[in-house]
């Protein structure tokens, strides 16, 4: 029982984590019908601003987080800007879409080159300590990455929903060209989009990389990447969406792990699928996503 | 509604020599006509005359091949559609194309975007000099949706509106953009009677109380010639002839162009014209 509740923290934990990737990508797809791809080399590029920023150059925390978050953010911008916003006037998403893939790979090999074989720390403030409560142990880190996680989502949804940007964004999401003749410029909703999710992923990567996980190394680019089947099983265009589905592949990924000695069957390190195989089913059941309007199948 | 009284009066409209063509059909053929400052100016046609590829020119949608778009001067064609209404130009929609996944408070709010200071940032901040804008902001709404008489839907989903009530809140949201030129693309279009009559007088009231120039495309013609200053009629693209109504009603190329080849088919024509 004791394994069991420790499990589901953890779980929610990542699960939170991945929801703040996810969202980047929701909120993208949102305000421009593009899926991001390069979500994972945004959330890798800001996390090793910081992770630098502290352990090769000696700042704190405190400083390196806004340096990370701002860095992740003007990159994501200078993509939408430069390249993403080309593709608008023709309004070839799926094209558009498949670039970032290729960024993807061209900014990860960049950022794996410059990590190397290193395991880089960020001199967070969880350390390295454990929480023991109702008989079981969690770190720190993943206690603060719920907590900071959920109020992130709360801010988040209210921004969305009260702000006159907010409103904005979900019309430019229904009906560009209604919104673009409602006065909205949809070249600055798209660039927020980004600068929002840019900044999201880097938030998401700090947690990735704290305690009980080493540090930043090149693997976190896989972990972030599960942040798509996220997006895709809450459904590309709802955030409540992309937070269900973060908290699904993250159960799912700890479930998996947990229980992996009665799961032998299927491999080791079957936990990696896990939320794939997550992926294929609710798409089967439901094509658009659990919250989604739109089918993905239009991307 | 004193309060309207004050609004900045209407733009002039002055369209010259307009082309548009599409993959050699000429949709507009040199199409020139002026709308002075707060009068009702309607363009009327058969299907296919243009109308609708007019409306899409003034809004910024197309770009045309010739021509000029003056609002007061200032001039209209290159700039995309958001720029075009910060000039001043509010468009209803013939099929009132609300955002369903927002409220009818949300929508009008949406027509005052351009307006509201701040960012995207401050807003979210909530910075003070934010908050009055957004206290502004949904003060202005209220009224403008109290002028039409709409404010007990603002706090409705829109996609929960009837189609009748759905036209009120879109020309609601036009006139939230604080218009000094207003499109009006069929606001009658599949209304009954009594609500046609409605449309008539809030039309009227937009542009006495309010002084804003408003340039209406319509198929019922006892609207039309009931409010308009001056018509327009379009065929095939081109101007048959600018003038007051009982001049148009009696011009021989008029009844020619419009009933005598097209009348019938209007007359048969489903109300519900595919969207332009």
């Amino acid at each position: 029982m004791a394994q069991l509740l420790s499990m589901l923290v953890e779980g929610a934990s990542l699960g939170a984590v991945y929801a703040l990737v996810a969202l980047g990508i929701v909120v993208i797809y949102k305000s421009s019908s593009v899926v991001n791809f390069a979500q994972p080399s945004l959330l890798m590029f800001g996390t090793y601003v910081v992770a630098s920023a502290t352990s090769l150059h000696g700042l704190s925390f405190w400083v390196a987080l806004p340096l990370g978050v701002a860095a992740a953010a003007i990159l994501a911008v200078l993509i939408d800007r430069l390249l993403v916003s080309r593709f608008r006037k023709t309004n070839a998403v799926v094209a558009a879409s498949i670039m970032t893939i290729g960024l993807d790979v061209v900014l990860l090999t960049e950022t794996d080159r410059r990590i190397g074989s290193q395991i880089l720390t960020t001199d967070d403030p969880w350390g390295n300590d454990v929480v023991r409560f109702l008989g079981i142990g969690v770190a720190e880190a993943r206690i603060a990455a719920l907590v900071v996680g959920a109020l992130l989502l709360v801010l988040f949804q209210l921004w969305l929903h009260r702000s006159d940007f907010g409103v904005a964004m979900r019309a430019t999401a229904e009906d560009p060209e209604t919104a673009s003749l409602m006065g909205i410029r949809l070249g600055r909703v798209s660039a927020t989009a980004w600068a929002v999710a840019g900044a999201l992923a880097v938030c998401a990567g700090l947690f990735i990389v704290a305690y009980p996980s080493p540090g930043l190394d090149t693997s976190v680019e896989a972990v972030a990447l599960r942040a798509l089947p996220a997006a895709i099983i809450g459904g590309l265009d709802s955030t409540t969406g992309a937070i269900a589905g973060g908290l699904m592949v993250g159960l799912s990924e700890v479930l998996v792990r947990g229980y992996g000695e009665h799961l032998a069957f299927l491999g080791q390190g079957f936990e990696e699928a896990a939320p794939y195989v997550l992926m294929l089913v609710v798409l089967l059941v439901r094509p658009a996503g659990l919250f989604g309007i739109r089918e993905a199948v239009r991307v | 509604m004193t309060a309207h009284g004050t609004t900045a009066p209407g733009a002039r409209l002055e369209v010259s020599d307009v082309t548009v063509r599409f993959a050699g059909v000429t949709a507009l053929d040199s199409v020139t006509f002026t709308a002075e400052p707060g009068t009702i100016h309607a363009v009327i046609g058969p299907n296919g005359a243009g109308k609708s590829s007019l409306f899409n020119v003034l809004s910024g949608i197309y770009k045309p091949a010739g021509g000029s778009v003056r609002v007061d001067g200032a001039e209209l064609i290159g700039l995309a559609p958001h720029r075009v209404t910060g000039l001043g130009v509010g468009r209803a929609f013939q099929n009132a194309s609300m955002f369903a996944g927002l409220t009818v408070e949300e929508n009008l709010l949406l027509g005052r975007h351009r307006l509201g200071r701040g960012g995207v940032f401050g807003a979210g901040l909530r910075l003070p000099h934010m908050r009055r804008s957004e206290r502004e902001a949904r003060a202005k709404v209220r009224q403008v949706a109290e002028f039409l008489g709409v404010d007990h839907l603002l706090p409705l989903p829109a996609a929960e509106l009837p189609y009748g009530e759905a036209k009120r809140v879109d020309l609601a949201r036009a006139l939230a953009t604080e218009p000094r030129l207003l499109l009006l693309d069929e606001p009658a279009a599949g209304m009954h009677t009594h609500e046609k009559l409605a449309v008539r007088d809030t039309i009227r009231r937009i542009a006495t109380e309010q002084r804003i120039t408003v340039l209406l495309v319509e198929h019922d013609m006892g609207l039309v010639m009931g409010i308009s200053e001056q018509v327009t009629v379009l065929d095939f693209g081109q101007v048959v002839l600018t003038g007051p109504p009982d001049q148009v009603i009696a011009d021989d190329a008029v009844i020619a162009a419009y009933l005598g080849r097209a009348g019938a088919a209007e007359k048969e024509r489903s109300e519900s014209e595919p969207p332009s």
